[in-house]
């Protein structure tokens, strides 16, 4: 992941960052996964690009953050 | 922006994309070195362009700012868009796919917003706007482009009925006064206005976006077809053996309004 860890710090997972800026942060996970602290959405980085849409993120909600894929996957087209 | 207007701007704009990146309407319009005069950037800034789609209106900010993120529904768009800055050299554009409308960013994060010919595609443009607000800081500033719609109401549903014909997941473009009301009602106060007119070639507006045959016979028929305020707003022309049309394009300036 090549985006600079101040400017990541910016992002938040869009689905709780509605109620609050503090419980919604983020943790970088193996580099290509951004999981909420709160809610435990996890949105993957594909090719550098972080995908924050909730459904996205929703996906991998019940996913074990041990379980997630080393690269994550492209979505079902 | 519901999951069915996401899928439909995700369709419409990801197999369009190199089209948008390459489209002279996109890359050198007026309106983007007014975007960028409006806004008035500085050095130090970190600012956010919502739905840049081939990337020129992020492009355009980040020479003058310290940082862009640049956020679309679009994953192919934002690929393209990234391979023209890299193309072009710039790299202090950080790319997120998400909804510009379920903005995914602290508060008070940004000195800048722009948003360039997209507001059209948002299923509740005044939410949105207040999502903008949001991730402003007090001080920040909005520079809004975007097509504005006929103050006619039935040249304005007629024009709307005429671009959703070319474009599944044009949602609707507002008349300019309804426009700065919902940037007022989002917690704005408009710092300037500028009203464009922004001639259209027909033939490389239906292509951009690939429409059928069939499809491009309709919307040849519902321009010529058209009267009244209708006509007059979309004023088809046969220039040179081309056929050209008229969109209208406003540019808002705002600022939060202190709380």
């Amino acid at each position: 992941m090549s985006i600079n860890p101040d400017l990541l710090e910016k992002l938040r997972c869009p689905a709780c960052v509605q109620q609050s800026d503090e419980d919604s942060r983020l943790d970088l996970v193996n580099e290509v996964w951004l999981v909420c602290q709160h809610c435990d959405r996890k949105y993957p980085i594909r090719d550098d690009i972080p995908v924050m849409l909730i459904d996205e993120g929703s996906r991998w909600q019940s996913t074990p953050v041990a379980e997630l894929p080393a690269v994550p996957p492209e979505p079902a087209v | 922006m519901s999951q069915p207007q996401q899928d439909l701007v995700q369709r419409q704009f990801g197999a369009n994309a190199e089209r948008y990146v390459q489209s002279a309407v996109h890359a050198q319009g007026h309106s983007l070195a007014l975007m960028v005069e409006m806004a008035a950037p500085r050095r130090d800034w970190l600012a956010l362009d919502v739905a840049p789609g081939g990337g020129h209106s992020a492009l355009a900010i980040a020479a003058h700012v310290q940082t862009v993120f640049a956020i679309d529904i679009t994953a192919n768009m934002l690929r393209a868009a990234r391979r023209y800055a890299r193309h072009v050299g710039q790299s202090n554009i950080v790319w997120v796919q998400g909804d510009g409308g379920q903005q995914p960013f602290a508060a008070d994060t940004f000195d800048l917003i722009t948003c360039r010919v997209a507001l059209h595609h948002f299923v509740d443009a005044a939410a949105a706007l207040r999502q903008w607000a949001r991730v402003l800081k007090p001080s920040g500033r909005l520079v809004l482009v975007d097509n504005v719609g006929a103050e006619d109401a039935a040249a304005e549903a007629y024009v709307n009925q005429f671009e959703q014909l070319r474009d599944p997941s044009h949602v609707w473009m507002h008349p300019l006064p309804r426009l700065l009301s919902y940037v007022r009602r989002a917690g704005f106060e408009i710092a300037r206005v500028e009203r464009l007119l922004k001639p259209m070639k027909f033939v490389p507006w239906m292509e951009r976006m690939q429409v059928d045959v069939p499809t491009q016979e309709q919307l040849t028929a519902m321009l010529w077809d058209s009267t009244g305020p209708a006509r007059r707003f979309l004023n088809p022309q046969i220039v040179a053996s081309e056929t050209t049309f008229s969109l209208h394009e406003a540019v808002i300036a705002a600022r939060l309004r202190p709380a």
